[in-house]
């Protein structure tokens, strides 16, 4: 039994742990989202395609600090239903908020490395980056 | 902090500072009317910056450090240019310097820089017996790397900067002038930081072919000249990273994508485009999983950020396409057949070396059934070589986007039930073989 996008996200955002596997299990969903979506038929969807690469040099952020940062993860490969596209970006919305959220607590904790800091920081600007290209008007 | 503040603990301080304002900004709306107080935040820490980096490398001291070329101040020059530019920009689009709004980060990047500044005397003379470390280039670099970090973190904030700016109440076009936007920034800050480049590269970003900037399609042909250039050395290089490989996929799919969309282009350039778009998303799809100790170049990063959107907006119809567009379009689908082939070459040397390697969870069953040792790594879902099956099946898709065909089969297969729980409609998961 298929689960839908929204439910599967849902499950994800309620049940990642607050640190950086849980981190980048929520950067890799919504990366690989994002992807489908703008693999879908019809016209280019720039705003996806620059949010996909954003999310991936995220992605990349992550395990070039910590290579081992995937293992074992939860990783999600969804495949969104291209019919209701908004639905999907709602979704890789909601995965980007609580992986804000989760950067965010993380960056102000001082027992982390001063290079984790950093690289959370730019972690952090390539979510609001993918957002803001996700949030652009689709052709 | 007990005792006096040592330089590390306040550039460490200083960095925490940053990435929190940053991370502030994109969590959180600004105070309506708070937006040009946080420009004049950015503006007091690129300042601050600034003059740290001109305090490490002691300008006053050493005039002639810029004449020096060695690959130890290379990295330093990049930095100070860069941030020369930065400062430039941002004083010639208005923000002037101080009397900056209060700002934890630039406050504690002052007091480092004042830190050092009690080392020498105003003629550059040393004062304490550790000024003889702080003057030597190799250790200049090293101080140099954090603050090469933290103006990486503070321009991958501009973006988002703006937006809040806009927000809080700022006028679009005031923004505009006073942020303008900038492409590749992280791909310039991170090449201002020298790192990580691999030794030895770094010079050829110099020898690398200029890019006409006579309009759209003589930028689009410049671009995909230097990316099939780099195509073609990256398959002699010893080490390639397979984010540059990505990087030639995914800039293949959008470039094909965009073609596939150019009304007028004639059925069967549209339909050649269309497939080889899909085989190379397969390529793509079969890099996203690898892994490899070395980076990307950066240099193939910003063609490839220029050149995607370049074809985003000759996609998007801003340019009207006519007989010269198509024309320039069937010659950049050539090159990327020529990259298909050159790429593939890469992966296989690489592979040939171990040097590519693969998740546990992305191996099929076929593809570890010969190989205990990488049954042994699809169990613990650790990194391994990449198995023949696999390099097999990513040379198809290789092939079949130089053929400009639809790929057979695909490269990858979904995570197993043991790493994902949830699956989209339609797809089943595969079994552990």
């Amino acid at each position: 039994m298929a689960t839908p996008v929204p439910t599967a996200v849902e499950v994800l955002v309620e049940n990642v742990a607050r640190d950086l596997p849980g981190l980048w299990s929520l950067l890799y969903a919504a990366e690989l989202l994002t992807l489908r979506l703008a693999d879908g038929p019809g016209r280019l969807d720039a705003g996806a395609v620059t949010a996909g690469m954003a999310l991936r040099d995220a992605v990349e952020e992550l395990e070039w600090t910590h290579p081992d940062v995937g293992t074992g993860a939860a990783a999600l490969d969804l495949e969104p239903d291209l019919a209701a596209r908004d639905r999907g970006r709602d979704a890789v919305e909601r995965l980007l908020r609580a992986a804000l959220g989760i950067a965010a607590g993380l960056v102000i904790d001082p027992g982390l490395p001063v290079d984790d800091v950093l690289m959370l920081a730019r972690v952090v600007a390539l979510i609001g980056h993918a957002r803001q290209q996700l949030a652009r008007p689709r052709p | 902090m007990t005792g006096p503040a040592t330089y590390g603990q306040l550039t460490e301080l200083a960095c925490r500072q940053l990435a929190e304002w940053s991370t502030r900004l994109a969590t959180e709306r600004l105070p309506t009317g708070a937006g040009m107080t946080a420009i004049g935040q950015y503006r007091a820490v690129l300042a601050a910056l600034d003059r740290h980096a001109h305090q490490v490398t002691g300008q006053a001291r050493h005039p002639l450090i810029d004449e020096l070329d060695e690959p130890v101040t290379r990295p330093t020059r990049a930095l100070r240019v860069f941030l020369d530019t930065l400062t430039r920009t941002a004083t010639e689009s208005g923000i002037h310097p101080g009397p900056h709004p209060e700002v934890a980060a630039a406050r504690t990047w002052n007091a480092a820089s004042d830190l050092l500044a009690t080392h020498f005397t105003s003629s550059g003379e040393p004062r304490s017996p550790d000024a003889v470390h702080l003057d030597r280039p190799g250790g200049q670099a090293a101080a140099l790397q954090r603050v090469a970090a933290a103006v990486t973190v503070l321009q991958a904030a501009v973006p988002t900067l703006r937006l809040r700016a806009a927000q809080a109440g700022v006028a679009w076009a005031r923004v505009e002038t006073l942020l303008p936007e900038q492409r590749d920034l992280m791909v310039a800050a991170r090449r201002a930081a020298g790192a990580p480049v691999p030794a030895g590269w770094d010079g050829v970003t110099v020898a690398r072919p200029g890019v006409p900037v006579d309009g759209r399609l003589g930028e689009l042909t410049g671009r995909v000249r230097r990316l099939r250039h780099w195509a073609w050395r990256l398959a002699t290089q010893p080490a390639p990273g397979v984010r540059t490989l990505t990087d030639f996929a995914t800039t293949a799919v959008i470039v094909h994508r965009a073609a596939a969309d150019l009304p007028g282009a004639g059925q069967p350039l549209t339909q050649r485009a269309r497939d080889a778009a899909t085989a190379w998303a397969g390529v793509r799809d079969g890099l996203h999983h690898l892994r490899t100790a070395s980076p990307g170049i950066s240099t193939v990063r910003a063609d490839a950020h220029a050149l995607q959107h370049l074809a985003l907006e000759l996609g998007a119809g801003i340019d009207c396409p006519d007989r010269h567009a198509i024309a320039v379009t069937s010659a950049v689908l050539n090159a990327f057949t020529d990259i298909a082939g050159w790429n593939a070459a890469t992966v296989t040397q690489l592979a040939s070396r171990r040097g590519l390697l693969l998740r546990g969870r992305y191996m099929t069953g076929s593809d570890i059934t010969d190989h205990p040792d990488l049954a042994a790594a699809k169990l613990s879902d650790c990194l391994a070589p990449i198995p023949p099956g696999y390099l097999d099946r990513l040379n198809d898709a290789y092939a079949a986007a130089a053929a400009g065909r639809s790929p057979a089969r695909p490269v990858t297969v979904r995570p197993t039930p043991h790493h994902t729980r949830a699956h989209g409609p339609g797809r089943s998961a595969p079994g552990l073989g």
